[in-house]
């Protein structure tokens, strides 16, 4: 099996884009405290790491799907090997990306800048090492259920027609931005049903715990996961054939 | 067939055309294929389903003995150099061979600089950036340096001036005396790889029309030179594939072999190419 060789350039092609991100963090880290000196303040308040992480590891994912599709079968990596080195890939970036924001967390607090996650809104309570334990979980499960969507995203455009691209990129945002809203209001007691029958109840049982907020994100990433192999399993190599 | 690559009765259809219907070929250990075939005859398709590039609808593809679909180490002796650029924007030529060392464990680093110092190529240059020619001739010396047991080239020459295409084919048979290992050329250049090629394998609407040893395709026909007149009245009655002429001097191609030629005709192996395109004619 070629997952690890797979595993190895999917990394090799992230060092850049990780070099950037986190030298924006840094810049805006550094900015902070600037401001915070300069105005008098003893401290300030930056928010949001875990969630331009979540959206950099999704793009990466829909980046991937077709790079990676294009590279490991042209260069003797089956398919299992292209998909199952993703995998691998995503479970270690998502994890060492929430793992470096902690720590640069940590170090802008000593320099008077204070990040806020929404982990830690959703569920005050959690202090010490147990805490911190089931945000990092969170947050890496989040990555891991954003990456995938984005694979599954690159996967799905992957393998359209050029007609079914524009078709569904056309009907999904106009389902959202129309759609939806005009289902709301067409049908409230439909809209109010589903949203107290379904999605209060999931939202209560997320709201228990970090770590059911984890499952919830990894259950996705599963069945997503699941979603994009079937589109990766059969998938030719573009512009081959 | 225990060692080469061994394709049954492929079919590979795009829609609903047919692109290749129930092939049945084998490339042995070692020999030179010349793979040819006109335009949209199935040759690059043949090579993809081959390399596992594409899934075909039917049929086996087996690689010395193993199933070659979906198998990292049967797909990993192959080494496909196609007419596509399949590398992430931004990809230099240094990461492209740095890459195929990572994937082919025969890949020879030090072989690759020199062949790109000796084809003029810089390896810092971003693929992107190359011209026609040396996005050729990036893939070309990949191809050569990564020695895999089976390597196909299709189109290896597309867009190289004719300095470096003898180059190349230079290298092709110096490194194919001392690594011996099966090539299979696809191109539209017959009359260039004639003299490279052991074995011929011409496809026709998705199927294999011909495959003998290249003295055996030669030997179908020959052809015989001389003046014009002379020429005309040894064809009379005899299958003429095609002519040149040029003042008063005409070669013609014929099938069969020579009889009663007059000693004033010069006879001459087979023109390759003239054969092609009479075998391949619609």
């Amino acid at each position: 099996m070629k997952i690890m060789k797979m595993f190895r350039w999917y990394w090799q092609n992230t060092y850049w884009a990780l070099v950037g991100f986190y030298g924006a963090m840094l810049g805006v880290l550094l900015l902070g405290s600037t401001i915070a000196i300069c105005a008098g303040e003893s401290e300030v308040s930056v928010n949001g790491f875990s969630f331009s992480s979540a959206v950099m590891i999704f793009v990466m994912g829909i980046v991937f799907f077709s790079a990676g599709t294009r590279f490991g079968p042209s260069n003797g990596a089956s398919r299992k090997s292209t998909f199952c080195g993703f995998l691998l890939f995503l479970v270690t970036l998502s994890a060492g990306k929430m793992l470096i924001n902690m720590i640069l967390s940590q170090m802008g607090q000593w320099f008077g800048v204070h990040t806020q996650e929404l982990e830690a809104l959703l569920y005050p309570g959690t202090s010490g090492f147990g805490g911190w334990l089931s945000i990092f979980l969170c947050q890496t499960a989040a990555g891991l259920a954003t990456g995938i969507l984005g694979y599954f995203i690159g996967g799905a455009y992957y393998r359209m027609s050029k007609i079914w691209k524009i078709v569904v990129s056309i009907a999904v945002p106009a389902l959202v931005v129309i759609g939806l809203p005009l289902f709301f209001v067409s049908f409230p007691s439909v809209a109010e049903g589903i949203v107290v029958k379904l999605l209060a109840p999931l939202g209560n049982w997320v709201l228990r715990s970090p770590y059911c907020l984890a499952l919830l994100f990894l259950g996705t990433a599963a069945l997503l996961g699941l979603f994009s192999w079937l589109l990766i399993r059969r998938a030719p190599v573009k512009d081959a054939g | 067939m225990n060692n080469g690559i061994e394709v049954k009765d492929l079919t590979v259809q795009y829609g609903h055309f047919t692109a290749l219907s129930k092939i049945g070929v084998s490339f042995g250990e070692n020999r030179i294929y010349g793979l040819l075939g006109r335009n949209g005859a199935g040759k690059s398709t043949l090579l993809n389903a081959m390399s596992g590039r594409l899934f075909p609808q039917e049929g086996q593809v087996s690689i010395d003995g193993e199933n070659g679909l979906e198998n990292d180490r049967a797909q990993g002796k192959i080494y496909y150099m196609g007419e596509k650029n399949l590398y992430p924007e931004g990809t230099t030529v240094k990461q492209l061979f740095r890459w195929s060392r990572d994937f082919y464990p025969d890949f020879d680093m030090d072989y690759a600089y020199e062949l790109s110092q000796r084809f003029g190529l810089n390896p810092k240059k971003k693929l992107k950036s190359l011209s026609t020619g040396y996005l050729t001739i990036a893939k070309l010396i990949a191809a050569l340096a990564a020695k895999a047991p089976y390597t196909f080239f299709d189109e290896p020459v597309l867009g190289l001036d004719a300095n470096h295409r003898e180059l190349f084919y230079r290298e092709l048979i110096r490194q194919y005396s001392e690594f011996p290992r099966t090539v299979v050329i696809s191109t539209h250049l017959i009359e260039e790889v004639s003299d490279i090629i052991e074995q011929v394998v011409i496809i026709k609407n998705g199927t294999i029309l011909l495959d003998q040893p290249v003295e055996e395709v030669r030997g179908m026909g020959y052809m015989v030179s001389g003046k014009a007149a002379e020429v005309d009245a040894y064809c009379a009655g005899r299958q003429t594939i095609g002519e040149d002429q040029l003042g008063n001097l005409k070669r013609a191609c014929l099938l069969g072999t020579p009889e009663q030629v007059p000693e004033t005709l010069e006879v001459s192996a087979m023109d390759l190419q003239k054969l092609f395109v009479q075998l391949t004619n619609d």
